[in-house]
């Protein structure tokens, strides 16, 4: 079975400041309470509303286009159905295998062959030694890297580095797979190969989240469109629906 | 409580993880060098040759007694000590993974738990080498380092989950446990032999280190049996693990924030 469903879900940052950081501050201020003195506590404990009252619920073939001003809480809300957030209030229900795909190149080794980070970024991505080596030659295929695979990354140009991360960031798949912004990089014929890739693939999968601001490319990749503002669901329906009201905005 | 078990779940599936990235993180580390992570073991036995010779000037004859002591509470020590001081930056370092990927904390720590394992593994080869040296005599109680060397497994764990949930919240802490460690170091049985001190043996009875090197080190040197020493040890790491627990189980949503 395959979804997610976010009930009423808020999530609340709370902002330390600099000197509640430190446990000597905090050893001070507690001491001092107990003499009674009064001291200025003149940085509160500030708290950010980063979302407040989500509710959806993605099935088998939904793909989410999560769209909204910077700001508005598309990252955070892709991280909390991700799980790396907790919802301050309300429930996340998740079902199926999750693929986070924010920081694509993350964990990466210059030391270590191409092959190696391979194996690295599977590792990170929760993948289990088999599944990986499954995937190892398709990626190395994809990313027409050959004999380079075996050398150090650190021997690699920008493109060779650019071509092997997104090999593996679009050659791996689960049920639930969420994509944030990264997509946009590159030329615009590496973007062509990226995003056709991209498409076959998750037609395979069962639910996209993708936060972008490449209409273009939501238009193609996803069915379904959020809009969030401040926080909180502006619209949510189908895409073309969404995209439409946000263009009759704009024009008022 | 079912966040709990979710983590205590995804923990079990993710061991070959966190052991496999833990590998990769001691391959990476010795790239490129002549004899990889055996270096370890070649810089372990030099100073197992420095101390012999220098020591020796002093003892004499009790080298014998002396040198596999030190040699065996050093492996021990440096294993729970690295483990306890890199713990205070370990969820530091990790925060790009623990910002992007959903991984339980507890993967992160035990990912640097187990390469200090991998660490105290290659620095133990040394210790049959100074066996060929002094051969003492060994007998079947030695199979009684396997659960010593769980029990102390289990308590660094515990003890680098606590330190680095603390540290990444109160980032002055770092220099303080650097400062502890040195001190327990020192009252430690380590440099010097438990039976020579000649007062300050309730020093001994409190501190923890002393029970864990214990359960590793007399069965190995075939020293007596001594129930206390176990039951010490075992109350030690319970101790651990649930103030580590208490303390994760609480706070392991706010890491994400703090980090």
């Amino acid at each position: 079975m395959v979804k997610i469903v976010l009930e009423n879900v808020g999530v609340e940052f709370p902002v330390t400041p600099i000197s509640s950081r430190s446990i000597r501050n905090v050893v001070l201020k507690t001491a001092s309470k107990i003499g009674g003195k009064i001291i200025k506590d003149d940085e509160e404990h500030k708290k950010v509303r980063a979302l407040s009252g989500i509710s959806l619920t993605l099935n088998k073939g939904d793909r989410l286009a999560l769209v909204g001003p910077n700001g508005a809480g598309k990252t955070t809300l892709i991280r909390t159905i991700a799980g790396i957030y907790e919802p301050t209030n309300g429930r996340r229900y998740v079902a199926g295998s999750l693929i986070p795909m924010f920081d694509i190149g993350l964990g990466l080794d210059e030391e270590a062959t191409g092959y190696e980070n391979i194996f690295r970024r599977g590792l990170i991505l929760g993948l289990k030694a088999s599944e990986i080596t499954k995937k190892a030659e398709e990626i190395a295929e994809y990313s027409e890297l050959g004999d380079y695979l075996n050398m150090p990354m650190r021997t690699y140009s920008e493109g060779m580095r650019l071509r092997l991360v997104f090999a593996i960031a679009t050659a791996l798949d689960g049920d639930i797979i969420l994509m944030d912004e990264w997509i946009a990089v590159g030329d615009a014929d590496f973007r062509r190969k990226t995003h056709s890739r991209l498409e076959e693939k998750t037609f395979s999968s069962g639910i996209v989240v993708l936060a972008s601001h490449d209409t273009a490319l939501l238009r193609k990749m996803c069915n379904l469109g959020l809009h969030l503002e401040n926080g909180s669901v502006k619209n949510f329906g189908p895409l073309e629906e969404v995209l439409e009201s946000i263009e009759a905005e704009r024009l008022e | 409580m079912a966040k709990i078990l979710y983590d205590a779940s995804t923990f079990v599936k993710l061991s070959p993880t966190w052991r496999a990235l833990a590998r990769a993180d001691i391959n990476s580390k010795y790239r490129r060098t002549m004899l990889g992570p055996w270096w370890l073991t070649v810089t372990q036995g030099c100073m197992a040759v420095m101390m012999a010779l220098i020591s020796g000037r002093f003892l004499g004859a009790e080298m014998a007694a002396y040198l596999p002591h030190f040699m065996i509470s050093i492996t021990i020590w440096n294993f729970i000590s690295s483990s306890i001081t890199e713990s205070s930056q370990t969820l530091i370092y990790a925060g790009g993974m623990i910002k992007a990927t959903n991984m339980p904390i507890s993967a992160h720590i035990m990912r640097m738990i187990q390469r200090n394992f991998i660490i105290l593994a290659h620095n133990f080869a040394v210790v049959p080498l100074v066996w060929l040296v002094y051969r003492w005599q060994l007998g079947t109680g030695a199979l009684l380092i396997i659960p010593g060397l769980i029990l102390v497994y289990i308590f660094s764990s515990a003890a680098a989950t606590l330190v680095s949930v603390i540290c990444v919240r109160y980032r002055d802490v770092p220099p303080l446990i650097q400062a502890l460690m040195q001190l327990l170091f020192f009252i430690s049985p380590i440099i010097w032999m438990p039976g020579s001190t000649r007062g300050g043996h309730l020093i001994l009875e409190l501190n923890p280190i002393n029970y864990l090197l214990s359960v590793i080190r007399d069965p190995l040197l075939n020293r007596e049996f001594d129930g206390w020493m176990w039951v010490g040890a075992v109350v030690v790491t319970f101790a651990a693990v649930v103030l580590a627990a208490l303390v994760y189980s609480r706070f392991r949503g706010r890491v994400v924030y703090w980090v």
